[in-house]
């Protein structure tokens, strides 16, 4: 599909769903007494899914599929909130609504009278789109080329697109956004076992053609299975860690980005909460969310409380200078926060104050100069998994790859490994900042929600952190 | 609920959201277009949900009531198989999604031969009393917690052109209390108010946990902490290579057993046919020092062998998958005759795990390695002190398994990444408990 004709669908979409959101807003309006409820805002969400897999196992597999729904929130007198959620067809969601509205408020309030959705209703035709065949001969032309390295055993190679559409009408205004995501992952086996993966977030389906892309994918992904086949049981104690570029974004983001949310904050403060305007690093590191990177897994134009994007600074210079907030959740810590960091893991869901691109500052250090500083550390260049005790200020996360720092060199893979500590000691044990950065994608889940988010971090250097071994 | 009037017949409206999705009583109609050599596959699902949350005062209460329609569509022909789901349940909107599945079909997979035509669905309704019965008899602990109550029913309709056509109702209410880090839930069919006033009583402020290490010491996992070890075996009996699952059922004593039964509607997982529209039944993972059902079972229903009716979809938006669903670890009765729980003072010195943080799980499926953080209380000298400590409980599974000596089944079920009995486990040896 040609630039153009996708942002024209691209504005049809949000075109639609603000006029979903203003029909449901208006009988929601209409049906409610002011005595009982008051119409916070309503969120309509279009999403569009289609993720192509070629396994050279299992084969070849497309999935695709559309979601819509509405989020109304209501407020009662005595600032008790309501929220009424549906997912159904377009046409039916002010009717689906209004039924769910009836349930709780028991007025019996009719719906009659409400404006007619169906003309809002346009239904997307079926079939492939433009492109779709294009991008089938790019897959497959990737799984031959990874199919070709002398000892690869199987692969599966993933690509998934998505599409969201999204309006929030408050007082109102109304606002709306479309957001594409697509993204590209390997994950491949050696014939010794070694299991490597890289993932590549793509602007356009066309850049699978792009050898410039494809081919730093590839080598990545198949550096880190051969680094796999032979692990050593890692060490256990309060150890020295090197995090990689982008894995020290995890760390970041578990031990900075979640402590500094409105939400967690307002439950009962988090050990970073209480240091606002207080020195936490020994060294100057900065920290900001910026969903208004262009590109970015974590990107949007408007949250999703309908309020225009910014980026928000978290550390600055070593301090705690900022937190992530909601329309909601605005002032907190006795200052007033502005909050543009509302997402929806769907439309089902209340906003959160969330991450969306957690951006660390390159420092100046070289990798390889603080590597070969050390005598014995680990090397820690995969994390999944992190969680974090807010108040108690405890984190885990687990390692999934590493290796051993022997004498100032990289030496063996080790196995996985749980690395533990309290958040205050670790971000005051931070000794170095590379001058590398790199970024990586990954799905954040807080509240039985799910996000994408994306991380940006220079390789950082932690002089101790307790590490025990699965 | 359920009977097959047939090909093309009239769809019973899904009980507890009947109105709401009306393009649904076409779903037969629609997969009655299928084309010559075409079997078309709707597996459709209308879920109502009801929560309160509350933190103590009127204004904090918080009520959402959720409505939600959703179908999922398959196209077998040629050997190939697609997928498509939509939540445009309408006449227009299936079709749609029939029109995407054809043009996704790709994947070499046959249909599944056709379910059963019957269900009685009877067991999965949810017969615990109105959510506001549970406010009434639940005092707020306090500012620093918080109750989530949630009532769910679910039909779930799943129609063929081949004329299979069934469907039923399932619901249940839950409960979470949070306090702090300590988080207790209790899910069931059947709640009742004091099982609330359970949970609550259970969050009750405890001492600040320290930092602790036991090594080569009993560990007795409780309630919760026991379905989470459970849920952590069947990972290793289900992820790992068959050698190490092999090895793992082997080192199980024998007077223990792993079952997975879809079946039982005390589960929260499973119903009374799986995604495929197959009857479910109870089955056995291992027993006897045998592994029953190979890691090479699980995973795609087209690419995997053995009995049907564990075909499961964690959610519409992708095909169903292989998949234990509500799993326990259970005793022969005579193993544990005359002990309804374990006996603290035959416990020197150990711990008595209540909470193990399953979502910050680090597991090596190759080895069967785990390290998991935990918490819970000290017991000294045969006696369960008040004495809270946390670290981080380490070992394989294999080793895990051959150091149970009792288990006790409670009555209720944990949902984890399937549903998973709450059980009290004492294990002699085979972990250790690392301060971090």
């Amino acid at each position: 599909m040609r630039a153009d004709a996708r942002a024209a669908a691209g504005s049809d979409a949000v075109a639609q769903v603000c006029r979903t959101a203003a029909l449901v807003a208006a009988a929601v309006d209409s049906a409610v007494e002011p005595a009982h409820w008051n119409r916070f805002d309503t969120f309509v969400e279009s999403r569009t899914r289609t993720v192509h897999t070629l396994d050279s196992v299992t084969g070849t597999e497309t999935i695709t599929g559309e979601e819509t729904g509405a989020h109304t929130r209501l407020i009662a007198p005595n600032g008790a909130p309501l929220s009424i959620a549906v997912t159904g067809p377009t046409h039916h969601l002010v009717d689906m609504s209004l039924n769910q509205l009836r349930q709780i408020d028991g007025s019996g309030h009719h719906a009659d009278g409400s404006p007619s959705p169906h003309s809002a209703v346009r239904r997307r035709q079926p079939g492939r789109e433009p492109g779709a065949d294009l991008l089938g001969v790019y897959l497959t032309e990737l799984g031959r080329a990874v199919d070709r390295v002398r000892d690869v055993v199987s692969r599966v190679i993933t690509f998934s697109e998505l599409h969201r559409a999204v309006a929030c009408e408050h007082s109102g205004d109304s606002a709306g956004d479309r957001q594409v995501r697509r993204r590209l992952h390997l994950e491949l086996r050696t014939a010794r076992g070694g299991v490597g993966e890289d993932g590549v977030v793509l602007a356009a389906g066309d850049e699978l053609a792009d050898p410039s892309v494809i081919g730093p994918f590839l080598d990545r992904a198949l550096r880190r299975a051969r680094m796999a086949e032979v692990r050593a049981a890692a060490p256990e104690g309060k150890l020295s860690v090197v995090f990689a570029e982008a894995t020290a974004g995890v760390v970041m983001h578990e031990l900075v980005g979640h402590l500094l949310e409105a939400d967690i904050i307002a439950s009962g403060g988090t050990a970073l909460s209480d240091r606002l305007g207080h020195r936490v690093c020994p060294l100057p590191v900065t920290v900001v969310d910026d969903p208004t990177l262009a590109e970015r897994w974590g990107s949007f134009v408007v949250d999703d409380e309908g309020r225009p994007a910014l980026p928000t600074p978290l550390i600055e210079d070593g301090q705690v200078c900022g937190i992530l907030s909601d329309r909601t959740r605005g002032s907190l810590a006795g200052a007033a926060y502005v909050g543009h960091n509302a997402r929806r893991a769907t439309h089902e869901h209340l906003p959160l104050p969330r991450m969306s691109n957690l951006v660390m500052s390159a420092g100046t250090d070289r990798l390889e100069d603080v590597i070969s500083d050390l005598d014995s550390a680990i090397y820690c260049d995969g994390l999944t998994r992190g969680q974090v005790d807010p108040a108690a200020g405890r984190f885990t996360l687990s390692m999934t790859s590493g290796r051993i720092i022997r004498s100032g060199h990289l030496a063996e893979s080790l196995g996985p490994a749980i690395l533990t500590g309290d958040v205050l000691d670790v971000l005051g044990a931070i000794r170095a900042v590379g001058d590398d950065v790199d970024d990586m994608q990954t799905v954040c889940g807080k509240a039985g929600q799910q996000v994408l988010v994306e991380m940006s971090a220079p390789s950082v250097l932690i002089s101790a952190i307790d590490v025990v071994r699965a | 609920m359920s009977t097959s009037p047939g090909r093309g017949g009239a769809v019973p409206a899904p009980r507890p959201v009947a109105g709401a999705c009306q393009g649904i009583e076409d779903a037969a109609a629609v997969a009655s277009q299928a084309r010559a050599g075409e079997l078309i596959e709707i597996h459709g699902r209308f879920t109502a949900t009801t929560q309160i949350t509350a933190t103590g005062s009127e204004a904090s209460r918080a009520q959402t009531a959720g409505l939600r329609c959703m179908a999922a569509v398959r196209s077998f022909a040629n050997g190939g198989a697609g997928f498509a789901y939509t939540t445009d349940v309408s006449s227009a909107g299936l079709q749609w999604a029939v029109a995407a599945a054809r043009a996704t079909r790709s994947s070499a997979q046959p249909p599944p031969p056709p379910g059963t035509k019957h269900v009685d669905d009877a067991r999965w309704e949810d017969s615990s009393p109105a959510l506001a019965q549970f406010e009434e008899a639940w005092t707020a602990p306090g500012p620093d917690s918080e109750v989530v109550l949630r009532r769910s029913r679910t039909s779930v309709l799943h129609v063929r052109s081949d004329g299979v056509h069934v469907g039923y109702t399932e619901g249940s209410t839950s409960a979470v209390v949070r306090r702090g880090p300590r988080a207790e839930t209790a899910w069931s069919r059947d709640l009742r108010p004091s099982d609330l006033i359970e949970l609550v009583e259970r969050t009750a402020a405890t001492d600040r946990e320290q930092p602790w290490s036991l090594l080569r010491h009993p560990v007795v996992f409780l309630g919760g902490a026991g379905a989470a070890i459970t849920a952590v075996i069947v990972r290793a009996l289900v992820e790992s290579p068959a050698p190490v699952a092999v090895d793992i059922a082997a080192r199980l004593p024998s007077q223990f057993r792993i079952l997975d039964d879809g079946a039982d509607p005390d589960g929260p997982a499973g119903g009374p046919v799986d995604a495929e529209g197959w009857p479910t039944a109870q089955l056995v993972l291992a027993e006897g020092g045998e592994l029953v059902i190979d890691p090479t079972a699980w995973g795609p229903p087209s690419k995997v062998s053995g009995p049907r009716g564990r075909a499961w979809r964690p959610d519409l938006a992708r095909p169903p998958v292989r998949t234990p669903s509500n799993v326990a670890l259970v005793a022969d009765l005579t193993a544990t005759e005359g002990e309804a729980e374990v006996r603290f003072e035959d416990i020197g010195r150990g711990l008595a795990c209540d909470s193990l943080t399953f979502g910050a799980l680090s597991f090596d499926a190759e080895t069967a390695a785990f390290a998991v953080p935990c918490s819970g209380r000290l017991i000294r000298r045969g006696e369960l002190t008040t004495r809270r400590v946390r670290g981080v409980l380490q070992g394989t599974v294999a080793d895990l398994v051959a150091g149970i000596l009792e288990v006790h089944p409670r009555s209720t079920f944990v949902p984890l990444v399937c549903g998973v009995r709450a059980v009290d486990v004492l294990v002699a040896h085979g972990v250790a408990m690392r301060s971090g």
